[in-house]
């Protein structure tokens, strides 16, 4: 089985200190977990289907971590492509099978059922935003990351990043509306 | 509006949503162990396969093979050639190139012609045939008379 350290609460490989690869999956898993959720319009199914694929991908070796950034940074952009890839696949699928298109039940794209009021309304805003602007407040005010951090997941430059970031937290607060100016007031 | 309160306030909204939802999460063995969802699932006989990939490609096959079945079997000749074999090869005479050659059917049930009698006898029709030179141009020795 592959090794990785731990380093600074997330992981970089090396000889000295290692421990197992499934332990660290295991101890990142919940954030693992709200970030395929995210990626994947908060379908809980699809999310854990894509985050099955990505964990087999890891210990199976053909997601390998280089060691050129924290592991947990690494292990977000295999769970972001590995749901791009789904979502491609699903997108051509659904082309393909246009003449049942009227059998097609959509699944809907945010599920709040077991949310409260102000996390359910977050939830159905952030859905309304474009992907990379959901993507980077997720990983700036959910995971607690860096813009930077958050750059290098998503693949893109750093200054990308920030024009994302500021026209998500507009949109955002715009979709909020007076429970987000409460919120600044209280 | 304080851009760093605007942050903050955005956090602790973040942070009560990641707090509900990871209440709810399926642990990491649950995930890992799950079956995979499956879109199609072919089993016929000696085939077994997953996927509609592989399901797709399974009725394209059998689908060329009722076609193919239901048009006959088509020599390649008929399915490949236009004209098919029938057609009129053109007959090439030096620079006389005769595309349709018609001649009159009676003449194959008269047994007592000889074979070729009928094309001697259509070629002063014809009349002189000019011989292209060498240099593209023509010229009255270059033409010779047929005899009848």
């Amino acid at each position: 089985m592959r090794r990785v350290s731990r380093s600074r609460g997330a992981t970089r490989s090396s000889d000295e200190s290692s421990f197992d690869l499934e332990t660290e999956l295991e101890h990142l898993h919940p954030r693992n977990f709200g970030w395929a959720l995210s990626c994947c319009g908060w379908d809980r199914e699809e999310a854990a289907d894509v985050l099955q694929t990505t964990y087999l991908k890891v210990l199976d070796g053909r997601a390998r971590f280089g060691n050129r950034s924290l592991f947990s940074t690494w292990l977000y952009g295999v769970i972001r492509r590995t749901a791009m890839e789904r979502r491609r696949r699903r997108t051509t699928r659904k082309i393909l099978l246009l003449r049942h298109a009227r059998e097609f039940v959509p699944t809907p794209l945010v599920s709040t059922g077991t949310l409260s009021v102000h996390a359910g309304r977050l939830q159905e805003a952030l859905a309304t935003l474009p992907r990379r602007q959901r993507e980077i407040l997720h990983l700036v005010f959910y995971d607690d990351l860096s813009i930077r951090e958050a750059a290098e997941i998503m693949g893109i430059g750093i200054g990308s990043a920030r024009v994302h970031y500021d026209r998500a937290k507009k949109r955002l607060r715009r979709s909020l509306g007076e429970e987000y100016q409460e919120g600044i007031k209280g | 509006m304080n851009s760093n309160e605007e942050e903050d306030d955005l956090k602790a909204k973040f942070g009560e949503l990641r707090a509900q939802q990871e209440s709810g999460f399926p642990g990491f063995h649950s995930i890992l162990d799950r079956a995979p969802r499956r879109t199609t699932h072919v089993e016929t006989g000696w085939i077994k396969c997953d996927g509609w990939i592989p399901g797709l490609a399974l009725a394209a096959v059998i689908a060329a093979f009722v076609w193919i079945a239901s048009t006959g079997n088509p020599s390649l000749e008929e399915r490949f050639f236009v004209d098919g074999p029938s057609a009129p090869a053109p007959f090439v005479l030096g620079q006389l190139v005769v595309g349709e050659w018609s001649m009159p059917t009676d003449s194959l049930l008269d047994l007592s012609a000889l074979p070729g009698d009928g094309l001697l006898n259509e070629l002063p029709e014809i009349g002189i045939l000019p011989i292209q030179a060498p240099d593209g141009a023509q010229n009255e020795s270059s033409k010779q008379r047929i005899p009848a």
